[in-house]
């Protein structure tokens, strides 16, 4: 065996260094033995030279782009894709979107009925480098802004988002505020119901986003954190005469980054755990000058505080949710004073909950149908700052709503609804009114 | 317009950044490479042998029709794991969108073809990054082709990482159709 003998005295050669102690060994009659394992080791050589030699004809010749983290050693030998690779790198610019036009009827009091294309968003994604991304959204609100519609035009998101470590990142710009569910994830087919539920339009205003910059991260634990030092609210843009502001207090303070008031800084801490499959808990709290240190003004050293918290729970085909969520504006005694006579005055404590039940239903084709259920109670006034018997306004009554629907899934992006509201406390300036609703959603 | 913009830190705002100042345990954490989770799933292995997973377009637009997931390339890379010319399993590095940007992600597959482990190698989007949580990866050690995986049943989802989540169930599903199309052949 000729071919073999010379084989062996390569690898002998070759691996004289290694193998000196254990051929030194006056054993002849286990000669075998190392023969096989020389031969082991040879093979093993054999490979990495042809592994170095395929990846030399990769990297000279090499058209497809593979990822850094899947090109170890000689793993990456021969591996080419076989019909091209990662489309990954293709491009640095990714488009977003979403968008969801409705129907409301109300089937009780004077209200009309009204198809309104709610919102259509349109985002833009680029990558800087690996590790920096820039990340923007405008959002179109009922379809035509002019100076004769009601339609808004906003940039909902502009933030650069820098990777710091493999598990933190930074964010600087405008962004979202991580509060409650629906605040983050709001594309139409990642909620039920026709509209956002009250809790988390009325108390917590979403779509609600502050200038700032944040860090988060995560951890194999499944907690992820999320800190954020940002702009806040500013109490001087309170209406007394509009009833915007009994229908989301903060709602109607925001600022949206447009020439925002900023004397006053606020921040805040969320928490979210998410390390067992199936089951997700929240909590954030969100704290800042509301007064905006003004001169002049009624209530410069007021704060706004809010809170949420939330449980969500998937046990087989059925999702339970809840969430809490409470919040503040302290120091309004002198500025509702002023207010005295109007229909809006500032309240001191606001707050709203609901329970969600789902199921994950019944497939026809790629068609999925999915019905739910959930109560919610809130209430944008539940209590005044004293400014005195026969002025200090009356907490407002606290709101029921019970919606009943279901959404259909033509695909996981597109889904079509249909829910009916009962409102426990009907109040027709508001809008709390029993109602159909229809919609259509979509996102990519 | 003239705004005279003088922030000022009030007391609670030092909170954040005191808890900004500690550093987290996450900061220890590295991504694998497919080399380190090949070699730590299959520690007898003494060769990774590449191969094509070589199927015929007609087995590929079945598997696609009964598992679609919005996967990069028309087929994963695979790697023969084997020790002494016995086959360990196997490993494949597959790709799937996550949002907007694709995950690059692997499943290690025993030769009775359930899955190992699955590991997410790369992620590369701002939100979403939750599916690299390693209890949410274990829930799909031991399935294989056939077992039902529909996405949020099945394979739990993370809120906020939803379409993560579903895509990289789905990308698993359809990996493991192709494992096993490639074992009838």
């Amino acid at each position: 065996m000729k071919p073999l003998a010379i084989t062996h005295a390569v690898a002998l050669a070759l691996l004289l260094p290694a193998a000196a102690p254990s051929l030194a060994a006056p054993a002849a009659d286990d000669t075998d033995a190392r023969i096989e394992a020389l031969t082991q080791q040879l093979e093993t050589l054999r490979a990495e030279v042809e592994a170095l030699r395929a990846e030399q004809r990769r990297q000279a010749g090499a058209t497809a782009v593979t990822p850094a983290a899947v090109a170890p050693s000689e793993l990456a030998v021969a591996s080419a894709p076989p019909d091209g690779t990662s489309r990954s790198d293709a491009s640095p610019i990714t488009f977003t979107g979403y968008g969801e036009a409705i129907y409301t009827q109300p089937t009780e009091g004077p209200g009309d009925a009204i198809a309104d294309l709610q919102r259509v968003v349109l985002g833009v994604g680029y990558r800087i480098n690996e590790s920096t991304r820039l990340e923007v959204e405008a959002e179109y609100e009922h379809a035509v802004t002019s100076a004769d519609d009601s339609g808004e035009v906003a940039i909902e998101q502009a933030y650069i988002a820098h990777q710091v470590t493999d598990t933190m990142q930074v964010q600087a710009g405008l962004f979202l505020v991580p509060m409650g569910i629906i605040n983050e994830v709001h594309e139409p087919p990642l909620f039920f119901g026709v509209f956002r539920p009250f809790t988390e339009t009325a108390i917590i205003p979403s779509t609600w986003r502050e200038g700032g910059v944040s860090l988060s991260g995560t951890n194999d634990f499944g907690l992820n954190w999320n800190v954020g030092l940002t702009t806040g609210f500013n109490l001087a843009n309170w209406d007394p005469t509009s009833l915007e502001g009994q229908e989301s207090p903060l709602g109607s303070i925001h600022q949206e980054m447009s020439l925002a008031v900023a004397n006053d800084l606020s921040g805040y801490v969320s928490l979210k755990y998410v390390g067992t499959p199936g089951l997700t808990l929240g909590a954030a709290v969100f704290s800042g000058g509301a007064g905006q240190d003004q001169k002049g003004f009624q209530a410069d050293d007021s704060q706004a505080t809010i809170w949420s918290t939330y449980a969500s729970w998937s046990p087989g085909r059925w999702n339970l949710t809840a969430l809490y969520a409470e919040g503040y504006l302290s120091d309004t005694a002198a500025l509702n004073l002023t207010f005295v006579g109007n229909p809006s005055l500032v309240p001191k404590r606001f707050w709203g909950g609901y329970g969600q039940v789902a199921y994950r239903g019944w497939s026809f084709g790629q068609w999925r149908l999915e019905p739910f259920a959930r109560y919610e109670l809130f209430n944008t006034g539940a209590d005044y700052a004293n400014i005195g018997q026969g002025l200090t306004p009356k907490p407002r009554p606290t709101e029921d709503v019970t919606t009943l629907g279901a959404s259909l899934f033509l695909t996981p992006n597109v889904v079509f609804k249909l829910d009916y509201q009962f409102f426990g406390e009907p109040d027709f300036a508001l809008g709390y009114a029993d109602r159909l609703n229809l919609g259509v959603g979509y996102m990519y | 317009m003239a705004h005279g913009i003088t922030p000022r830190l009030s007391g609670w705002s030092a909170v954040p950044l005191a808890v900004v100042a500690v550093p987290a345990p996450a900061y220890a954490v590295q991504y694998a490479t497919a080399d380190q989770v090949m070699r730590s799933t299959f520690p007898g292995a003494d060769a990774f042998e590449p191969l094509q997973v070589s199927l015929t377009g007609a087995e590929l637009r079945g598997i696609d029709a009964a598992a679609p997931a919005p996967t990069a390339a028309r087929e994963p890379r695979l790697w023969l794991a084997s020790s002494r010319g016995q086959p360990l399993g196997r490993y494949y590095v597959d790709e799937v969108l996550g949002k907007q940007l694709y995950i690059t992600y692997s499943v290690a597959v025993g030769n009775d073809g359930r899955v190992l482990r699955v590991d997410i190698l790369e992620y590369r989007e701002t939100h979403g990054y939750e599916v690299r949580n390693p209890r949410w990866l274990r829930q799909f050690q031991g399935v294989r082709a056939g077992d039902e995986l529909e996405p949020g049943v099945d394979i739990k989802n993370i809120s906020g990482a939803t379409l993560s989540c579903r895509h990289v169930t789905d990308g698993v599903h359809r990996l493991l159709l192709i494992d096993a199309a490639r074992r009838d052949q």
